[in-house]
């Protein structure tokens, strides 16, 4: 992937000695490949596929799930399920860090190419993949509150979800607001103005920031709850590791929102600066608040098992949609990333412009993202299948295992 | 279990369908490639307009920043009170038509930077050809204002490249280099537009570094890496601004104007 990335990031970002008159033999290989964005990207890709590679995991077991015939069948694919939904969303939580940093790393190379990625001909790309991740969010929160319902003493917290709910619709209604969009003189005209008055405020980057921020606290706090449901802490500083814990939280989310609305008030230099402090009150946050609670949970009274198993069939559709989601959305930021250099073969050294070289609308790149999705989900059912055939499933029926046992291979 | 299939199928699918349905209800804006733009000795004004349109939503990109009222100034709809670009253009510099103030606003964008406002936006007759760019005027004049571009603006040889035309009314670098080759240092500063970024004998920007005693800080080599390859060193106090040089320049002169251009520079100590 690393030496892929060299060349589609050479592509986007060539070294800035390298001129339309550059003599190619004259260029050292590893000066080529170490451009601008080949580290942002290879790291933003690791991240993504630990993200993909959880979620197909979670999909992957879910089906096994629903076509399971005896409860240890359940149990075991419940738990794998659970546990590549776990992978997902925690490398998902820190994808968005990674992506800033990509973004800036375009912006430094060229301010033209970020502005036509994030206001030109692909700024509608934004508001969907907002929404796309409000969707990644609100599924992944929902499987997790679902997942409660199998846990003994989950209930305790379950009365909190709904607020929870309502920061995550909040927040992902607040970052798919558009703001600056492009615009023909009769759209600018139509809407008699750039932006609209009021939302226009809600569309810039300082709300944005201050919404995703808030919406990966929510995420953190709701596997916080999961992760703790059915034990309750012993040691005796319990109370003021909660208290402590609650602070976290509480500062975490009054530096997101003061760089948030103070963000209104600086230039857009110093605007971006702020994101870093939003970033590290948050990772800060989920570091010290999961190391606290890893202490707490020594010799924490178990409330009872986790009922592997007892999950209604609704909670594996939702992994589905998880996967089909991350790999649209992959596919997705795939157009974005190549799209940006538009006529340009490698961005300002060699144009390209023969007619196949159009940078199609969202629409059309849409269809083949879809139709890309379903071959690849095609191919991994395949496989799967194929798999299967080999398969001799060993799971023996209830009481003939070893006391414990979940499940044995394959 | 095939019930299961279905529903599972079914759900892959409706989330592709809808996902791909949003995509295509919103706004659908391509990239285009650069194309030539041919325009007669009959132009019309509508048809100079119409082609000038085009560009400006389309290769030009220029709705990108402008009309958004927050990258760079509204051209087509009012800015500060002062009406759309069409109705002002003539007023912003004194002594200067609304077709001159727009045409060097084009070719050295850094020279009229609107207070408030980044020098962000590229060099546009190095991007498009000398006729894209009379047609983006005459579309711009167009907007609450008159429109007076003709075809004896647009210079007759002019091509589609993104070689830069020569200073006031364009006109086609060519091989030869910029001002049709000329080796006098001036000239070449002219058409190169270095002073839209740099000030030079107390004339020009000073967004750039000062070039009056350029010869005092680096010698002749260093001048001419510096043109060819503008990102090998980046004066002290300016590190903000490594990158915005256009690396181009080494293609758009002759070995004797670079030599010239370097001679010239080298002996303001």
């Amino acid at each position: 992937m690393f030496i892929a990335n060299s060349w589609l990031t050479y592509m986007m970002s060539p070294p800035r000695d390298i001129t339309p008159t550059t003599d190619p033999t004259t260029i050292k290989l590893w000066h080529a490949i170490a451009n601008a964005t080949w580290m942002p990207i290879n790291v933003h890709r690791v991240i993504a596929n630990v993200v993909f590679g959880g979620a197909i995991v979670g999909a992957y077991a879910s089906y096994r799930f629903l076509a399971a015939r005896t409860d240890e069948e359940r149990a075991h694919y419940d738990w794998m399920g659970y546990v590549g939904n776990f992978i997902a969303m925690s490398a998902l939580i820190v994808l968005p860090f990674a992506g800033y940093w990509l973004g800036r790393e375009i912006y430094q190379y060229d301010q033209s190419m970020g502005i036509t990625m994030m206001g030109g001909f692909m700024s509608w790309l934004w508001v969907i993949q907002a929404f796309l991740i409000a969707v990644l969010f609100l599924t992944g929160n929902y499987y997790l509150w679902i997942g409660m319902g199998r846990i003994p003493g989950a209930e305790r917290f379950q009365p909190y979800t709904k607020y929870l709910l309502i920061v995550l619709v909040l927040g992902a209604m607040v970052w798919g607001t558009p703001h600056t969009m492009i615009a023909d003189s009769k759209e600018l005209a139509a809407m008699g103005g750039s932006h609209h008055p009021f939302l226009g405020a809600l569309g810039v980057m300082s709300a944005k920031n201050t919404a995703v921020n808030l919406m990966i606290l929510t995420t953190f706090l709701s596997f916080l709850l999961y992760r703790r449901a059915n034990t309750r802490p012993v040691v005796p500083w319990a109370r003021t590791g909660t208290i402590i814990q609650g602070a976290m939280f509480a500062v975490a989310a009054a530096v997101v929102l003061f760089y948030g609305i103070r963000g209104y008030f600086v230039e857009a230099i110093v605007r971006i600066g702020f994101s870093v402090y939003q970033v590290l009150a948050v990772l800060s946050c989920i570091v010290f608040v999961t190391l606290i609670d890893i202490l707490m949970a020594r010799g924490a009274q178990s409330l009872g098992a986790i009922r592997w198993g007892k999950m209604p069939p609704r909670s594996q559709y939702a992994l589905f949609i998880l996967a089909v989601t991350f790999t649209w959305l992959m596919g997705l930021m795939g157009f974005a990333r190549s799209g940006i250099r538009q006529y340009w073969h490698v961005w300002q050294v060699m144009q390209d412009t023969s007619k196949y070289a159009a940078t199609p609308a969202l629409g059309y790149a849409s269809k083949m993202i879809s139709l890309c999705v379903l071959i690849f989900l095609s191919l991994v059912s395949f496989v799967f299948w194929l798999g299967g055939l080999a398969e001799k499933s060993t799971f023996v029926a209830s009481g003939e295992t070893e006391k414990g046992a979940r499940h044995v291979g394959h | 279990m095939w019930a299961t299939n279905a529903k599972i199928v079914g759900i892959v699918l409706g989330t592709l369908a809808l996902y791909t349905l949003i995509a295509n209800k919103i706004p659908q804006v391509q990239s285009e490639v650069p194309q030539a733009l041919t325009l007669g000795a009959n132009v019309t004004p509508e048809q100079l307009v119409a082609a000038g349109e085009k560009v400006f939503n389309g290769i030009g990109g220029c709705p990108t920043c402008h009309g958004l009222g927050t990258r760079a100034p509204n051209l087509l709809t009012d800015e500060k009170g002062q009406g759309p670009i069409g109705a002002r253009c003539g007023k912003r510099e004194p002594g200067k038509s609304c077709k001159q103030y727009l045409y060097e606003s084009l070719d050295q964008p850094g020279a009229y930077v609107v207070e408030g406002y980044q020098p962000i936006m590229p060099v546009m007759t190095k991007q498009l050809s000398p006729q894209q760019v009379w047609a983006v005027i005459a579309f711009l004049e167009s907007q609450g204002g008159t429109v007076d571009v003709t075809a004896s603006d647009i210079p007759a040889t002019s091509s589609t490249s993104t070689t830069s035309p020569t200073g006031g009314g364009g006109g086609g670098g060519g091989g030869g280099g910029l001002a049709g080759g000329s080796t006098d240092p001036k000239a070449i500063i002219q058409a190169a537009g270095c002073l839209a970024c740099h000030k030079l004998d107390g004339q020009g920007q000073v967004i750039a570094p000062d070039l009056t005693h350029v010869g005092s800080r680096r010698n002749a080599e260093s001048i001419r890496k510096k043109i060819l390859d503008p990102a090998s060193s980046v004066t002290k106090g300016y590190e903000k601004l490594a990158g915005i040089m256009p690396k181009s320049f080494g293609t758009m002169m002759n070995a004797a104007q670079l030599e010239a251009l370097v001679q010239y520079l080298g002996a303001h100590k």
